[in-house]
């Protein structure tokens, strides 16, 4: 009996030991933390900030956009032109520039790669980034329509993979006819755009534009007889064996949720310019983890350490805590719909009730004392300088001031702020937006004599309210993706579906019509900024602060490391000194 | 016990399909959109519609749960069974994420059951063989504070003692053998305190028993008599406990895991639920319950192994 006991512990004990742990982790010359793991690494679907910074390790675009200094070098195109219109963009493609198993980078491999980014079947967040291409557009809504019809046609008598593919290679033509991008030759690409746009080059730069490999890509290819829709196959993208880039580094090997592992790309053109021959991206999650691994000196750099963890590293005054401003800013989105969910009338959709509510916050309050990372307070949307040429209308931006507030809310026509009622701010838990929140309710309380109750939900619930407008006050964030104020500016825009507030502004949406034909880069900006301060004036949101960025790594130790406000590190320029060794 | 063995494998289907339909109703309409991303950009609604349509979620469940069936019966283009893709890591097989972690868990898991069982049984055998000494009430209050203490605060005091300070073990991963010591001890803690105290509580109840007393007045030494003829009945309770506690140490703990870095399932049962990614829910629901029916399965069969009194 005991025996038998005995013998059940020893098996579960033995376990472990039969199984094994798996290969230890690989040794690389620079290691960084992820917080979480890669949503993507298919270049045309990806969204996420982290999984655009792993991309640009993988592959390379035409431009090479610097985030330090904004400034455009060639990438993979050694050189471009632009007509003098500034529609027409011309890329030469270097010519000792090749995929990650030896063959030659084309221009077709980019047209590939963008029609991929257009057509709804691949379904790309990013897919109107490259609606700036000329008849892009047209293009996307053809194939919509062609799948639809498909789909009308097929119901009943079922369609068939043929019949897809065919639907496909009809597309394809109609692309090369619609959409203005072509391959001049094997190493030179065409692009006429819609109208002038400055910053199409900063687009070119991002990971939506990036090329893939056209014959491994179209080797997981299948069609959808119900759908008629062509897909491509998502694992290509997560395996080490298949996945063939153009950029400085190859995926070695990866485990989920526990490592990445990149090692230099023997056919990459400029190899003789990384500063490190491999890259680990290690994933952990736990802030205490991260601090751990970090302290123990597992980990080399912790890109951005989290809200919960920030302040108190701020506070310690330490050499390896680099606090870094980013080009985003903390929102409080306003409904300002009418009448609300609930039929009743909605006291924010008068804009002096959001103006006072706005004029009743005391931003230098809320980095000081209640996020303790002393982030700058914002009076605008666009961060001031993460734009060049650009000035943010800060005047037009209300300033902590109660009695003008107080003035504004009784020209609304509330003698006293406890009759603006129903309320309430909506915010995502965890992060730390619980104290914020607190914290603004109870300066409106405070200032104006406003009540309002405080919703904490989960991410992806506020989302959903946001989109149906079932909130009153939600809070909200955004970060630039290209350094122009459109990048904010758009949002705002009436019929921009990120435009959740529902504030719509014919005087606005007619600045930004404008500055969009504008072929004056001076007077364009000039453009943006009186729509700025219109949208700072009638406050469709709070701007309550811009963000910081809290990183982690000791400047004696690793090298070459520059933080920026698009955290985009360029993760080849960077080393460890005593990596390597051990 | 052939006939039980069979009469539960047949029962089996039948459990799993109740637990996928109520499972694929309650993912279906818990509020949020599985689409959404965290950076809080809205996708736009005609990619949101492709996007759908490619996942068979674009008419309601009933249609998404018939072809995710279909992939699990009979397969996918990936094999059997086939869970699906993940909506929050798009490029992922669930099949695949859950064989990944998995393994893990149940590696984690069965050393901290060992670990359990270890502790539990010594000192609950101490505690009955000696109650009252030194060594008894040490390790009933060890055993109270394992059953009062939640995981994240055993985990974080080990973590700090001696990964941190004494540096005798690594902090986190999941790299060698030695990454298994300290996550498999804090998830055992709990574990080994209950089974402590059953066995403790039952052996003091057989112990004083009749046909014990009966055996040591023929002579038999107390030793002899708690291992050969008490401990066997004692057991009995800490093996009913065994089975649910098996497939759930073994499927995932998701704070220890998170404090100590390790890629199981815990992780899997949280996020899919907080991403709303349906197809995850299901493959990892579905594999909990298969492990649960399974672990009472071998816990029912090991009782009649350990006493033959007892006919399945």
């Amino acid at each position: 009996m005991v025996k038998r006991i005995v013998a059940i512990i020893l098996v579960m004990f033995s376990l472990p030991l039969l199984i094994g742990v798996g290969d230890p982790m690989p040794k690389a010359d620079f290691v960084f933390v992820e917080s979480a793991e890669y949503n993507s690494r298919d270049p045309q679907r990806m969204t996420y900030l982290a999984d655009i910074r792993l991309a640009g390790r993988l592959f390379e675009t035409l431009v090479d956009l610097n985030f330090d200094d904004m400034s455009r070098n060639p990438g993979a195109a050694e050189r471009w032109e632009v007509s003098e219109d500034g529609r027409t963009y011309t890329f030469y493609i270097r010519e000792d520039a090749y995929w990650s198993n030896g063959d030659p980078l084309t221009a077709h491999d980019y047209i590939y790669a963008w029609r991929r980014a257009i057509i709804p079947d691949t379904a790309a967040g990013y897919a109107f980034f490259l609606f700036a291409i000329d008849g892009a557009q047209d293009f996307y809504a053809f194939r919509e329509a062609q799948l639809e019809a498909y789909v009308e046609e097929t119901k009943g008598s079922g369609g068939s993979e043929e019949r897809a593919e065919a639907l496909w290679e009809e597309a394809v033509q109609k692309c090369d006819e619609m959409v203005q991008m072509r391959a001049v030759d094997d190493k030179t690409i065409e692009v006429t755009i819609r109208q002038r746009t400055d910053y199409f080059l900063d687009l070119v730069a991002f990971a939506t534009y990036m090329p893939v490999h056209q014959a491994s890509v179209e080797a997981g290819v299948t069609y959808n007889a119900e759908s008629g829709m062509r897909m491509d196959d998502p694992t290509y993208w997560n395996d080490p064996d298949r996945l063939i880039g153009n950029g400085p580094y190859v995926l070695e090997k990866r485990k989920f949720r526990q490592y990445n592992y990149l090692t230099a790309n023997p056919y990459y053109w400029n190899r003789g310019a990384l500063k490190n021959k491999s890259l680990l991206a290690r994933i952990i999650s736990d802030d205490m983890a991260i601090m751990m691994a970090y302290d123990q000196g597992v980990v080399d750099y912790v890109p951005l350490v989290s809200t919960g963890m920030s302040h108190d590293l701020v506070a310690d005054d330490r050499d390896d805590v680099h606090v870094v401003p980013l080009a985003g800013t903390y929102i409080y989105n306003f409904n300002c719909l009418p009448t609300l969910k609930n039929g009743e009338p909605n006291p924010l959709a008068d804009w002096r009730v959001r103006r006072a509510l706005c004029t009743a916050i005391d931003r230098s309050q809320l980095g000081e004392k209640v996020t303790r990372l002393n982030e700058p307070p914002a009076y605008s949307f666009v961060p001031p300088g993460s734009c060049a040429g650009y000035e943010p209308p800060v005047d037009a931006a209300p300033k902590f001031d109660p009695a003008a507030a107080k003035a504004l809310l009784k020209e609304a026509g509330y003698e006293n702020g406890s009759e603006v009622k129903g309320l309430s701010i909506l915010y995502n838990t965890g992060g730390g937006h619980d104290r914020i929140a607190q914290a603004v309710k109870n300066m409106w309380e405070e200032h104006l004599g406003v009540i309002v109750t405080l919703e904490g939900v989960e991410s992806k619930i506020s989302s959903q309210r946001a989109r149906s407008q079932d909130y009153t006050i939600r809070r909200a964030g955004w970060y630039g993706d290209y350094a122009d104020p459109t990048s904010w500016l758009d949002i705002r825009s009436s019929k921009d579906e990120n435009n959740t507030t529902k504030w719509s502004n014919l005087e606005y949406d007619g600045l930004l019509k404008k500055a969009a034909v504008s072929t004056d880069p001076a007077a364009r900006m000039k453009l943006l900024e009186d729509a700025e301060a219109i949208m700072m004036k009638e406050c469709p949101h709070a701007v309550l602060f811009h963000y910081v960025g809290v990183s982690l790594y000791d400047p004696a130790k690793v090298k070459g490391l520059k933080l920026n406000a698009w955290t985009r590190d360029r993760f080849e320029d960077i080393y460890a000194v005593d990596r390597g060794k051990d | 016990m052939a006939r039980m063995i069979l009469w539960r494998l047949v029962q089996f289907p039948f459990i799993l399909g109740a637990i996928f339909v109520v499972t694929l109703t309650l993912a279906w309409v818990v509020p949020g959109d599985p689409l959404d991303t965290d950076d809080g950009r809205e996708i736009a609604p005609e990619i949101k519609a492709a996007m759908l349509k490619q996942y068979n979620m674009d008419e309601g469940p009933v249609k998404f749960g018939v072809s995710y069936l279909k992939g699990l019966v009979v397969g996918g283009e990936r094999g059997w069974p086939d869970f699906g893709p993940s909506l929050a890591y798009k490029e992922e097989r669930v099949s695949d994420m859950i064989l990944g972690s998995l393994p893990v868990s149940i590696m984690l898991g069965s050393s901290a059951l060992a670990v359990a069982l270890f502790i539990g049984t010594v000192s609950g055998v101490i505690g009955a063989l000696k109650p009252g000494s030194l060594l008894d009430l040490s390790s009933l209050a060890v055993a109270l504070l394992g059953i009062s203490l939640p995981n994240f605060v055993t985990g974080s005091i080990l973590l700090a003692v001696v990964a941190g300070a004494w540096g005798l073990l690594p902090a986190g991963g999941w790299d060698s053998s030695w990454h298994i010591v300290l996550p498999a001890i804090t998830l055992g803690i709990a574990p080994a305190a209950y089974i402590a105290r059953l066995v403790r509580l039952g052996l003091a109840d057989i112990m004083s028993s009749d046909y014990i007393r009966t055996a040591r007045a023929k002579g038999l030494s107390q030793h002899r008599a708690l291992f050969e003829h008490a401990l066997k009945v004692a057991y009995l309770p800490v093996l009913s406990f065994m089975g649910p506690a098996a497939a759930s140490v073994m499927t995932g703990s998701f704070v220890v895991e998170k404090l100590f870095n390790i890629p199981g399932m815990g992780d899997h049962f949280v996020k899919s639920v907080i991403n709303k990614d349906q197809f995850l829910i299901l493959g990892v629901v579905l594999t909990f319950s298969t492990m649960l029916v399974l672990f009472n399965l071998i816990v029912d069969v090991a009782y009649a192994w350990i006493d033959p009194r007892i006919e399945l």
